[in-house]
């Protein structure tokens, strides 16, 4: 099996989520997965990355597909084994809320938010396809989360995802996986989530900002990525040289925010003021043009009369 | 928008609610029950009658056949309270929470973290094997769902409005890469 991933950044082994999902449940059970960096996505049967491509039969590029396959290869470490029926049903609910109530916030902060898409994601993805096809690619995906968010509000969607992380904090608890001490493909879900909300740096972190709050996840996130995604030398030597342009990048997003705010400001407080000058100006000139129209149509004569000399 | 800003505005929304107010004449309006309203809409409508018989609060129901042009956001049912208007099954749980009567004051938070994601499977799952059936199956669909959502409106309107219907909902499943499953 080969599993293509989008490229590494942010100190994430990929920076998107449904690809981190994958590659935490393969490393979880430990699978042989070959796991390829690509940045091709058309190369997949519904044009999106992750997909894991295998011998026979079709590519995978459905999760639930892929933990079948991963149970059904033979390894020593199968996921979910030890899950009774209970526990395996509280994890498809689990799995079920989270698409619903967490997934929309995510794919704003990253797709749908203006602020964040132009600054991290536009770049970012722009940055790792080719020239013609990148414009087209980022295009169908912001199309399709803003559909996919259809006429909920901001406010409704981070309503929604605010509970959510309350639920799953609630959950976790003091646990260090979500059922007892051993991972299961929802913790692969949750990580998958929730990290590039935490690594990822945005100039708009609303999420993030309520994600921190919640110390129990960020530890899940880290002992997650610690134990089973460790990143390599190499990888994070060449990150460490892109953050300073990203760090410059988003710095300089967060303060023409604030100018812009700042413009808009002042923008909406300067009709408060009585515009005195104008009026008086408007007084002048109208009082002048009457006046030039009483001289021309001869309401007001003038005549001039010569003093006679001598 | 700020995090600040986020929370101002869920408190605005919050009080403009105005939860404090009596609990009088209150009415929940649904489609008719038995001969418009489709599976999962017949599913939401009762799922609330149950839940407030439950609380034993009063309340009386109202069938009208256009409720989904009533309600602010097309979701039915909705609950009118002087002149709150509340819709959907969780606004409504919502809202009585806010008011002091709840069904879970028994259980533990992990327990109704565990109902709050059995709730939004039964939910989501259900409504879209549902829609999918009524409105993507053709027989189905030509002999249910067309005349049963059909059925209030006069002629012209009976055929054209559950075709547009029909093409809105396809596209919403297509949407969440249902279109294709067997």
């Amino acid at each position: 099996m080969e599993l293509h991933i989008w490229p590494s950044d942010f100190g994430l082994p990929t920076i998107d989520v449904s690809s981190l999902q994958f590659l935490a449940c393969s490393k979880m059970c430990a699978s042989p997965v070959k796991v390829v960096s690509s940045a091709s996505p058309w190369r997949s049967p519904n044009g999106e990355l992750p997909m894991v491509s295998q011998q026979e039969g079709k590519a995978v590029t459905d999760f639930e597909k892929f933990v079948d396959a991963l149970k059904k290869c033979g390894q020593d470490v199968v996921i979910d084994a030890d899950l009774t029926s209970i526990e395996r049903a509280q994890l498809d609910a689990f799995s079920c809320y989270l698409h619903h109530n967490l997934y929309p916030a995510v794919l704003h902060t990253f797709w749908v938010d203006e602020l964040n898409y132009n600054t991290v994601t536009q770049y970012w993805y722009a940055s790792h396809l080719h020239f013609p096809y990148n414009l087209y690619y980022l295009e169908k995906r912001k199309k399709k989360a803003l559909r996919l968010l259809g006429s909920k509000t901001d406010t409704e969607i981070l309503k929604d995802a605010f509970l959510a992380l309350n639920t799953l904090s609630t959950k976790l608890g003091d646990n260090k996986f979500f059922c007892g001490s051993k991972p299961t493909s929802l913790d692969a879900l949750v990580f998958g989530y929730l990290a590039p909300l935490l690594r990822v740096p945005l100039p708009n972190d609303r999420l993030q900002v309520q994600l921190s709050a919640c110390p129990n996840l960020v530890r899940f996130v880290e002992t997650v990525s610690s134990i089973y995604l460790p990143l390599s030398e190499d990888e994070l030597k060449r990150q460490q040289s892109n953050r300073k342009m990203w760090t410059s990048r988003i710095a300089k997003a967060k303060s023409d925010k604030e100018m812009a705010r700042a413009t808009q400001e002042s923008a909406d407080a300067l009709p408060e003021e009585p515009p005195m000058r104008d009026a008086i100006l408007f007084t002048l000139g109208a009082l002048t043009l009457s006046l030039v129209f009483a001289v021309h149509t001869g309401l007001i004569e003038v005549s001039v009369e010569q003093e006679i000399s001598e | 928008m700020s995090s600040a800003g986020v929370i101002t505005q869920l408190v605005t929304d919050a009080l403009s609610m105005n939860a404090a107010q009596d609990w009088e004449d209150v009415s929940l309006f649904t489609p008719y029950l038995n001969d418009q309203a489709l599976m999962y809409d017949f599913a939401d409508c009762l799922a609330v009658q149950t839940f407030l018989r439950m609380t034993s609060l009063p309340f009386n129901v109202r069938q009208r056949p256009n409720v989904d042009f009533i309600s602010p956001d097309g979701v039915v049912p909705l609950l009118k309270i002087n002149k709150t208007l509340i819709t959907g099954f969780n606004a409504i749980v919502d809202f009585v929470h806010k008011k002091g009567v709840t069904l879970t004051s028994h259980l533990s938070e992990t327990q109704v973290a565990d109902m709050r994601a059995n709730i939004s499977m039964i939910e989501h799952l259900l409504t879209t094997v549902e829609m999918y059936i009524l409105w993507k199956h053709d027989e189905t669909y030509d002999k249910v769902t067309k005349l049963r959502y059909g059925s209030v409106y006069h002629w012209p309107l009976c055929s054209v409005l559950p075709f547009l219907k029909r093409r809105q909902v396809i596209e919403e499943l297509s949407d969440k890469d249902w279109s294709s499953k067997p």
